[in-house]
Parts: structure tokens; sequence; C-alpha cells
């Protein structure tokens, strides 16, 4: 009995094509099971704007490629951030995005009204801690929670900032930053893990020029994610 | 039979690396061997030689056929001379034979199996098989314009379609839709209801792409919902039992304002909106929706006679 074809027979280029279609098809599918992971973290900020129906922002800070000063114990290497955040300024709110070592559903954004805070310095928290990496093991190291400050006066070349925390009072300063901007680095004394401790608390931002003449103090609370 | 094959195969081959190139009479073995040697992909040297074995058969055969006194070595001989120089051969069919082809061709087979079985083993333990149909949320597309799937979601359907409950006093389709950053933000169906002691009102959206790689999400702490009397109703973190169970109100009840997952597939996002305490006397509810200025608005009249 001849046996019945309900498909053509596909020679060697035809198979090679036929394959490399499933292939195609089905590494989409396996793609986009693990959340779509794009290359880069630029990428995956982009995306995780347009997923939120932002338009892009510009970015102004990516924490990987920077050191942040840290005042005390002087002397000692400052810590480096070793968490990749992206901080991107918008028309009239900034977003911090960190993203997941291993997980785009762990990914996250968010987003900061400037219209919520009443002074002329704007205050964002970063996402996630970053750690202290001074000459410690990984067990070892400090985690830090990062603020920025953006929309910084003109000629402001060093900040302070002091936080009021119930345990006391944080200092930290910072050389102000590419894109003009200074991060505050924040090691809590009573070992908090949390990125965001520093949220709510009341703070004190100095900004000097580079005669050391304050130019401008701000006082506030530091905002507090939704 | 086999190992006589091979022993004779690794004395060519031995014979060939010390770079002799045999003058001598070849019987069809030898003259297979070096013929099909020039062929480096292995399945396609098989099948070659297969081809010119059955040839140099066939000539045989027809020898002994039309020479019935005639030898079988001698038929063989004169075969495999009738068949040509095993070198020439050789040499035009490693040029017609390129390698690469057969090596991309075995790649791909491998690349799909590896591909299926990821899919099967590492796929099923991530257990995403949503959009196999177990997952009353989850559908290829949103195909009735409620929330929760065509299949599943009746529960649902009940709040939103026109139905003869006194209770229900305003069923709308409305499919407005705003494009914003390669998104179709859409407010789809609005249902006002009357509860025991209180207006409640339901609203779906849906945000909707073909990129499913960028799929759009909305956020309760970015939607901002007014009326014309000037009441704003606060969205409470957390309201997704009391949105998804609204029939069904927990004992204290503690059933607050909302905003919850209405499905999801591909390429769309369900979410429904649940207001209580809608100002009766009301006649538009807006929906504002971004994190300072709105990036999409709503308006839903409330008053039948508005629509």
């Amino acid at each position: 009995m001849k046996k019945m074809r309900f498909l053509p027979k596909l020679g060697r280029g035809g198979k090679i094509v036929r394959n490399l279609v499933l292939v195609a098809g089905l590494a989409l599918v396996i793609w986009a099971q693990y959340g779509c992971p794009l290359p880069t973290i630029d990428m995956e900020f982009r995306r995780m704007e347009r997923k939120n129906l932002l338009p892009p922002s510009e970015i102004v800070l990516h924490t990987g490629q920077i050191t942040v000063s840290h005042s005390h114990d002087p002397g000692v290497p400052p810590p480096k951030i070793t968490e990749e955040q992206i901080l991107g300024l918008g028309e009239d709110y900034a977003v911090a995005f960190w993203k997941h070592p291993f997980s785009t559903s762990g990914n996250q954004l968010a987003c900061w009204s400037f219209a919520e805070q009443p002074g002329q310095v704007k205050l964002v928290p970063l996402l996630y801690t970053i750690s202290d990496t001074r000459d410690k093991d990984w067990p070892e190291r400090e985690s830090c929670a990062a603020v920025a400050t953006l929309q910084l006066p003109e000629g402001t070349v060093r900040g302070e900032m002091t936080v009021e925390a119930e345990e006391g009072i944080y200092q930290e300063e910072s050389q102000v930053l590419e894109h003009g901007l200074c991060l505050f680095a924040f090691q809590s004394r009573l070992d908090s893990y949390s990125g965001d401790w520093v949220q709510g608390l009341p703070y004190t931002l100095r900004l000097y020029d580079a005669a050391g003449k304050l130019l401008l103090e701000q006082t506030g609370t530091v905002p507090v994610r939704a | 039979m086999k190992q006589e094959e091979k022993k004779k195969s690794q004395r060519l081959e031995h014979q060939e690396n010390a770079g002799g190139r045999g003058q001598a009479r070849l019987d069809g073995f030898q003259w297979l061997y070096i013929a099909t040697r020039g062929i480096r992909f292995r399945p396609d040297r098989a099948a070659v030689r297969r081809e010119l074995e059955a040839h140099l058969e066939d000539k045989q055969a027809d020898l002994r056929r039309i020479f019935p006194e005639m030898s079988q070595e001698e038929a063989e001989r004169r075969a495999v001379e009738s068949m040509g120089d095993a070198w020439e051969v050789r040499k035009q069919l490693a040029k017609i034979h390129k390698p690469w082809l057969g090596y991309l061709w075995r790649l791909s087979q491998v690349l799909a199996v590896l591909a299926c079985l990821w899919l099967v083993s590492f796929g099923l333990f991530r257990g995403e098989d949503a959009y196999l149909g177990d997952d009353g949320y989850s559908e290829l597309w949103d195909v009735d314009n409620l929330p929760g799937t065509a299949v599943m979601g009746d529960q649902d359907d009940r709040r939103y379609l026109p139905g003869d409950d006194p209770n229900q006093l305003l069923a709308l389709e409305i499919g407005q839709t705003e494009h914003v950053g390669g998104q179709n933000v859409s407010l789809r169906r609005a249902a006002l209801w009357q509860g025991d002691d209180r207006r409640e009102l339901y609203l779906y959206l849906r945000v909707d792409t073909w990129r499913f790689w960028e799929r759009g999400v909305l956020r309760e702490e970015w939607m901002k919902v007014t009326d014309d009397r000037g009441n704003c109703y606060a969205l409470e973190e957390g309201n997704y039992y009391a949105l998804v169970t609204a029939g069904d109100p927990p004992e204290d009840g503690s059933r607050a304002s909302g905003l919850a997952w209405g499905g999801y597939g591909p390429f769309h996002s369900g979410y429904e909106v649940y207001l209580r305490d809608v100002d009766p006397e009301a006649r538009w509810i807006r929906l504002d929706y971004g994190p300072t200025q709105p990036l999409v608005s709503f308006t839903v009249e409330l008053k039948e006679e508005d629509q």
C-alpha cells in the first residue's frame, strides 16, 4: 500500500530551514517563559519604563560604575556600589530601577514624584542596599541604604546629609557625581539589611561650593515609597 | 563479515595515511572506500556509498546475466573498471558534498531536540503552563472583553453583563482606548450595583500590546479616582481578595476600593477597579492614571440618560 504523504518531502536545505524555524519558535517560548530577559540593565530599565507606560527618562545614575563617598572610618577605601541600579530623570519625577540578578519578575521600579517634595533639591532613595566593600569578606560586608539628591544648586561640589533615626543621627557626605547629583550611603547601626530604612526619616541636607561656602540647607523627610 | 570489512577499511586507511595511492587492481570494497572517502559528513558518505554499492552490484549482475560463464571475481573486476577511476570519483564527490550543510542539519536537529526537552522538563517544573487552561485568569486573548477567561470567568461576567437583577443599576460596554508608549490602555466595561447599603462600581480595564515582552502593567498607587462631586476614592493596597470575592464579602465588612488582576495573556493584562461607597449623586467617575501628570484618563458616565 502506498504511504500517504500529507507534507511535501523536504530536501536537506528544507529540513534545515524547518528545524531552525522550529528551534526559533521554541526558543521564543522558552524566552517568554523566563520573563523575556534582556541582555543589559539599560535595556531592562527601558522595558520596565514601557511596561509602566512611562516615556523614556534620562539616565543620570548607573550604580554599577561608581564609587560613593563614605565619611566614617577615614583612611579606608570608600564603598563601591555593587548592586546594579539605575536612576532615571523624567519631566517631574525620577525613576529608580533595580535589576534582579536572576529573575525578571523580581525587577523593581519605583517612581518618585517631585510634586510631593517641597524643597528645591529632590531626594530619590535607591531601591536596594549597596555593599560596603572595604576589604571585608562577603558575610562581613555592611549594607548601606543610598539616597540620591537631584537638581542641586549651581556651583555645588560637595554635600552633607544627616538623617535622624531612633538610634541616633547618621551623617554622610558625598562629592557631586556625574550628571550633577550626590549619593549618600547610610550604614545602619542596627545591622538592618533593608534598603529602605532611611525612608520616612527626617533629614538635613547641606550643600557647599568649591570654597566651602554653604549654598543651601534643606530639611524635610526622606520620601517613602508608595 | 562486518569484522572483515572493518579490517579492510583500517588497512586502506593506513595505506592512505602512509601516502599510498594504490594503482593496483581494486576490488569493489576498496573502490567504494576510496571513492567515498572524500565526503566528510558521515551520514552523506554512508548514503552515497550505499547508492554506489547498489550500482556496482547491478553492473555485476548484468555482466553475470549476459555472460553466464563469467566468474564472480571477473564480473566484480569489470564492474569496478566500468565505474571509473576511484580517486577521480573521490575528488568529484568531495567537491559536490560540502560538509557544512550536513553539520548545520545535524546541529538544527540537536537544537530542536534540546529545545523540546527544555520546554517539557524545565518548563513544566516552573509551572508556567498558564495558557493551557488551568488558570481562571489566563487566556491567549481577551476574547469576551471580560475579566477572567471566557471559559472559567462566568462568576465575574455576572457583574458586567446586563441582567434582570434589580440590584444591577448599570452595565456598560465602553471600549474607550488610549494609546500610550506603544500600549493600548482601554476601559472595556463598567457595572454599577446597589449593595446592601451602598453603591459599588466595577470597572474592567485592559492594557494590550503585540510586543509581548513588554506587556503593560497598571499600578494601584498611580490610579486616582474622582467624581464630579469632588469625592476622591482611595484605592487601598491588597484588596485582591475583596475584589475577587465581591459576591461573598468578609464578615467584618472590610471591603475597600482597590485594583486587582482581571486576567492576562501574552498580549494583554486585565485589571478590575472596584469602588465602594460610590456617591449616589455622582454623574460621572474619572480615572486618572500616572505617577504625576495623568498618562491616561477615562470618564464613566453613571447616569443612564447621559449615555
